[in-house]
């Protein structure tokens, strides 16, 4: 008892924070405001500003379903290469259901999500069922999806091929791009809500619980009674509806349903959550974490444009920066693999 | 020169265990050196040291009084050490002679791989082994004693002046054992190091000349094989104070009614398995590595499918589709692998109890983390686990404190374990560590437990179990009381055929 | 040696079932395309029109050639056990820095071809890094690689074409253009050429038995004194190497280098559908290139009959995919049988 009064301020409430994974993320965010802010101007640009802020959170909107897909599947220790091509033929769907069948909005995205799901289920079962390695059979859905996203979009056009589909914004559509929840945009407030709801699934509830443990160890869980196999196809589902909803998001913010939506994204979701601390092995890291290993990707990108770096940089830089967080991630095994062994040895 | 093969102060450290321990010892060409100890003890790894598949943390190999160190298998290979692992290393689905000459096709003139020659050249090997083996045939298609002896030949060929066996009859037949002791003699004359791991005594004094004793990870005694007694051998191996350590268990004498009754049990590895466990009864599954033990427990447990036969739990016939099942029965499993199967390692203490009853320390599906604690606490009491907080890695844990963390998590307020299976629960434990869980097997059983405990150390078996079930390839061949139970007549039921 | 005849190993083989498969989904295309094209008489028209046309067969071959380089390097990738998803950018990337060269410098294009495949073996290196020394997984390191390629490309000259329009580089276009006997192109034999040296290095040389080996079964190969770490290395540099090759046959083609159609093309999914059909296990250390060629052959067959059916071009994206799944599950099925096989061998 004396003991727990008798600690320092120091350790009952700097340490906790200080020694925390996310709390180096912030400091690494923190850094790159600084440098962008301090760059920005010796090139005549403006970077340290309130609206930068806002436009890097509205930037981060429609990766951010994306990412928080990819995160709870690679806590589990699975992985979805298909996120970003079932999203978009989620989000042609929506538009086809509007400008060739003439659904009303919500049966578009309900039968879009729906379809999406399907794809996730197809996803779990050639994991499950067949064995397959997580990163193959997911690509190979990529292909299909994307086949049947171009389908889609022939049934949705007049001439009967593959185009971009337009369609009239009903208010709900409109609202979702450029509404406003109190003074928060509402593509932002339904991200916060997302990422506040995930976090508190994989922190504190029982189903997150089990993720975890799954992803530290499949074999143990399973032989510890956890229904590893459920939580798959949950997971996998779960991951493709989120495309999906990022796919109506984009089909939503463009008017139309585009063959080329969420392309640079393939890697987006996966990245930004392995940059945030979820351990490419699984079985480690949370959303907090993810959330801002998005905001550095995309405070990255925002903050080349601000000093004038040529677009074309930013897939490089996505590519070099998910090895660098796996780099990372990599090393910090390391370091706990020795510290289990020295441990071990005292 | 003669050739001679050193250790000198070799340790080796993995998470959780100190898997060798200032090892040293020296042997000598022309000489069979028997390695002998329990599972655990230290053996495999000792060769995985000498064959450069692993590096020591500590300590200096030394081959003809030259030091030596070994980046890769490749450069222990070249330094003229081979090895032939327990876990067959084969490729499956290519040829018999290719499999013979992996790192070493012979070549044409042209550099090209030449078939001819190494149809000949492996040809020539299994004829003077004497085996009728096809070396075009697939490896997949042989049986095993046959792949063991591909694995032999393998390590022959090399012509090496240092050669190891890692138990090597265990999947060999009479035929095959008397050419391999033959191929030994021969080495042995012609001024090999020969290095002979087993835990057979009647083999050890039929081939070998010094014998070197381990113990969880430390070398107990180096003697000539013609000064001992396979007495002062099994004293070394269990260690002076093992006699003592089961005399004062405080067992449990009173058993219940029967708790599990199985019935010509069939799985794709196991037939016609039949026995009984009471309450508050331990029985002991002995048999070889590969007798179907633990095939048995995993089919219990609802871990493999079940083919036949039946198995009555609590007088209620079971069907268990997965471990799921089982445990909301009351079957509790604790692995013969701990790091691979029993454990989340990178997780803490109270996450790894915690997990078959994640829903039930919960309200409305949200984690209830006092509980959680409490439930923790409990088990680092109840077993004394070493460690300041629930909240510390299972991974930086000692392997013994591992193991109680399983038997934590099985037996923890929460559960409701009518029937507890541990498969090898002192592997690589230290001795004090293994006293301890003895005696939590008895407390348990006097808890009204049925405890099944498979264990590849017979000692263990038969001063802990109240009934021995023996098992040989995939059946029963005996059951026996612990007073009837010696450790000679159970082993001859154990390699009954 | 081997005592059982090629055919009843092709049929034993899991690719001989699927090969089947193909060439009857090709027949009945066949049959069907004819039809439309000619209305009435299904079985007289496959030569004269439809599918068997001959402009339309020069078309395939060129699409072939290029996919028949990839597959050699990426088929030995998938024999060892690894793989590489960076196929297509590698490829373009290449194709981007030989257009830059030919444009840019005065060099001879010989010598631009050379500086191109040492940068292409470059490639290979740093995949062999990222999965050597840092442990990471082939498919992540490779994709993030191939991110990076990708940008590369756009970088180089604004995301802009590169037209070769120097007649320095005359010798190189025609040696894409040059054809035997009018119809043949000079490019297909030497695809040709390349399935039978490798396969030849694959199942002759002592290099090409460890490449089966380090793919069956790792952990083995290591502790038999193999290198599994320099099996990959030279695994890798010959697929980057190849890669390029393929980049540059598709410019001496189009005598242009995009910096986005050959990886949007998809070519490492059809490529490594095409091996895992034509018998090379995804899991490694089974298959060979004779396979992956005939099952390559009859997917672009299949693939071009769709567009002369005038499918549309999204089923072709589709059954990219769809293939590989399928190939994948028969793979699976397959090896399934061979263990229970096994199984009850030994318990009986």
């Amino acid at each position: 008892m004396e003991n727990t009064t008798n600690k320092s301020f120091y350790q009952r409430f700097v340490k906790p924070i200080v020694t925390h994974k996310v709390f180096t993320l912030v400091l690494l965010l923190a850094g790159l405001w600084i440098i962008f802010s301090v760059w920005a101007p010796l090139i005549g640009n403006k970077f340290f500003a309130m609206s930068t802020f806002r436009n890097i959170l509205e930037s981060i909107v429609l990766s951010s379903f994306l990412t928080i897909g990819a995160g709870c599947l690679l806590i589990s220790g699975d992985i979805d290469l298909s996120q970003a091509a079932v999203g978009a033929f989620g989000g042609m769907v929506l538009a086809s259901a509007m400008a060739g069948w003439g659904l009303p909005w919500y049966l578009g995205v309900i039968i879009g999500l729906a379809l999406c799901a399907v794809f996730g289920a197809a996803n779990a079962l050639l994991i499950d069922k067949f064995h397959f390695p997580a990163f193959i059979g997911t690509l190979a859905m990529s292909y299909m999806a994307q086949g049947l996203m171009r389908l889609f979009s022939s049934l949705g056009s007049e001439t009967g091929t593959a185009q971009n589909i337009p369609f009239q914004k009903p208010a709900f559509l409109k609202w979702l791009t450029i509404g406003k929840v109190w003074f928060i945009p509402s593509g932002v407030f339904i991200m916060l809500i997302f990422f506040i709801v995930y976090g508190i699934l994989i922190s504190k509830t029982t189903f997150g619980k089990k993720v975890m443990l799954m992803g530290g160890n499949r074999q143990a869980a399973h032989l510890a009674g956890i229904n590893s196999r459920a939580i798959t196809y949950i997971l996998f589902i779960n991951s493709a509806v989120l495309g999906g909803v990022s796919g109506v998001f984009n089909t939503a913010k463009l008017g139309q349903g585009q063959l080329l939506a969420l392309q640079g994204n393939q890697f987006t979701g996966i990245t930004a959550a392995i940059l945030g601390g979820i351990s490419f092995g699984g079985g480690a890291g949370g959303m907090g974490g993810a959330f801002i290993g998005l905001l550095i990707l995309n405070t990255f990108q925002i903050g080349m444009t601000s000093i004038k770096v040529n677009p074309f940089w930013y897939s490089i830089f996505t590519g070099l920066l998910l090895l660098v967080a796996l780099s990372i991630d990599f090393f910090t095994q390391i370091r706990a693999g020795q510290k289990m062994a020295r441990q071990a040895r005292g | 020169m003669a050739n001679s093969l050193e250790f000198r102060g070799i340790s080796k450290l993995y998470p959780g265990v100190r898997a060798l321990d200032d090892i040293s010892f020296r042997a000598e060409g022309g000489r069979v050196l028997a390695l002998l100890g329990e599972n655990g003890a230290g053996k495999s790894t000792l060769l995985k040291i000498m064959s450069g598949d692993q590096r020591g943390d500590e300590g200096e190999l030394f081959i003809n009084d030259q030091q030596v160190k070994f980046a890769d298998p490749q450069a222990a290979i070249s330094a003229g050490i081979s090895v032939i692992y327990q876990e067959r290393q084969l490729m499956p689905e290519m040829s018999v002679m290719e499999n013979l000459f992996p790192g070493a096709l012979p070549k044409t003139k042209l550099g090209l791989f030449d078939k001819r020659k190494l149809y000949k050249d492996a040809l020539e090997i299994i004829n003077k082994f004497g085996l009728p083996i096809d070396p075009t045939e697939k490896v997949a298609r042989l049986n095993i004693a046959h792949q063991q002896m591909v694995e032999i030949m393998k390590a022959y060929r090399r012509d090496a002046d240092i050669i190891a066996f890692d138990e090597p009859t265990a999947p060999l037949t009479d035929t095959e054992i008397t050419i391999l002791f033959n191929i030994i003699r021969e080495l042995k004359a012609a001024g090999k190091v020969v290095i002979y791991v087993s835990h057979r005594m009647a083999e050890i004094f039929q081939i070998t000349d010094d014998i070197v004793v381990m113990k969880d990870g430390k070398l107990v005694t180096q003697l000539k094989t013609a000064d001992t007694s396979e007495a002062e051998l099994i004293k070394a191996m269990v260690g002076r104070d093992i006699g003592d350590t089961y005399a004062s268990l405080s067992r449990n004498t009173e058993f219940g009614e029967i708790v599990l009754d199985v019935q010509n049990l069939k799985t794709p590895y196991v037939r016609d398995v039949s026995f009984t466990v009471r309450r508050g009864e331990v029985v002991g599954l002995a048999g070889l590595v590969g007798a179907g033990r633990t095939e048995v427990a995993r089919a219990l447990f609802g871990a493999d499918p079940v083919t036949g036969g039946t198995i009555i739990l609590d007088g209620a016939v079971t069907h268990f589709k997965s471990p799921r099942d089982a445990i909301a029965a009351g079957v509790a499993l604790c692995p013969e692998d701990r790091k691979e199967q029993g454990l989340v390692l990178g997780r803490t203490i109270k996450d790894n109890i915690v997990m078959p009853v994640v829903n039930k320390v919960s309200k409305y599906k949200i984690v209830n983390n006092r509980q959680v604690d409490d439930l923790a606490e409990e088990a680092v009491e109840k077993y004394s686990i070493k460690t300041p907080t629930v909240d510390k890695i299972v991974g930086e844990l000692s392997g013994g404190n591992q193991q109680k963390v399983i038997l934590g998590r099985w037996t923890s307020s929460q559960m409701t374990t009518k029937l507890l299976i541990l498969d090898e629960p002192t592997k690589g434990i230290d001795v004090g560590t293994k006293a301890e869980i003895y005696q939590t097997v008895c407390d348990l059983a006097k808890a009204g437990i049925g405890v099944i405990i498979i264990s590849s150390e017979l000692t263990e078996v038969i001063n802990l179990a109240d009934k021995i079930i023996v098992m040989h390839n995939g059946h029963v061949t005996g059951t026996v009381d612990r007073a009837n139970a010696t450790e000679e007549s159970v082993l001859a039921m154990a390699m009954l055929d | 040696m081997q005592k059982t005849s090629w055919y009843k190993r092709f049929l034993r083989d899991k690719s001989g079932p699927l090969l089947i498969l193909l060439i009857v989904l090709m027949l009945f295309t066949m049959v069907i395309s004819s039809g439309v094209t000619k209305g009435e008489k299904p079985f007289t028209a496959i030569f004269t029109d439809g599918f068997m046309a001959s402009g339309n067969l020069l078309g395939i071959f060129y699409n072939l050639v290029i996919q028949i380089v990839m597959m050699c390097g990426i088929a030995m990738i998938l024999i060892g056990g690894n793989i590489d998803l960076s196929v297509g950018a590698q490829a373009m990337l290449a194709a981007m820095i030989f257009a830059n060269l030919i444009v840019k410098t005065m060099l001879p294009w010989p010598v631009c071809l050379l500086i191109t495949l040492i940068i292409a073996a470059g490639f290979g290196l740093i995949n062999t890094i990222l999965i050597n020394l840092l442990h990471f997984p082939a498919f992540i390191a490779t994709i993030g690689m191939s991110s990076v390629y990708k940008g590369l490309c756009n970088v180089m000259n604004g995301g802009n074409n590169v037209q070769i329009l120097s007649t320095r580089a005359q010798g190189f276009l025609d040696l894409g253009k040059a054809s035997l006997f009018g119809r043949f192109p000079v490019i297909f034999l030497f695809a040709l050429v390349l399935v039978v040296v490798y396969q030849f290095v694959l199942s002759r040389t002592r290099f090409g038995r460890s490449v089966y080996m380090s793919g069956g079964n790792p952990p083995a190969a290591r502790l038999s004194g193999l290198n599994p770490n320099k099996i990959r290395m030279i695994l890798f540099v010959n697929n980057s190497v190849l890669a390029a090759i393929g980049g540059l046959l598709w410019t001496a083609q189009l005598t242009l280098a995009s910096p986005t159609a050959i990886a949007a093309s998809a070519p490492d999914m059809k490529v490594i559908s095409g091996s895992i059909l034509g018998g090379v296990s995804f899991m490694g250390g089974a298959g060979h290139l004779g396979g992956a060629l005939i099952a390559l052959f009859l997917l672009n067959i299949f693939n071009n009959m769709l567009r002369v059916l005038n499918v549309q071009d999204y089923w072709t994206t589709f059954a990219a995919g769809f293939l590989l799944v399928v190939a994948l599950i028969v793979d699976y099925i397959s090896a399934e049988r061979r263990r229970k096989a096994l199984l009850a061998e030994k318990n009986a």
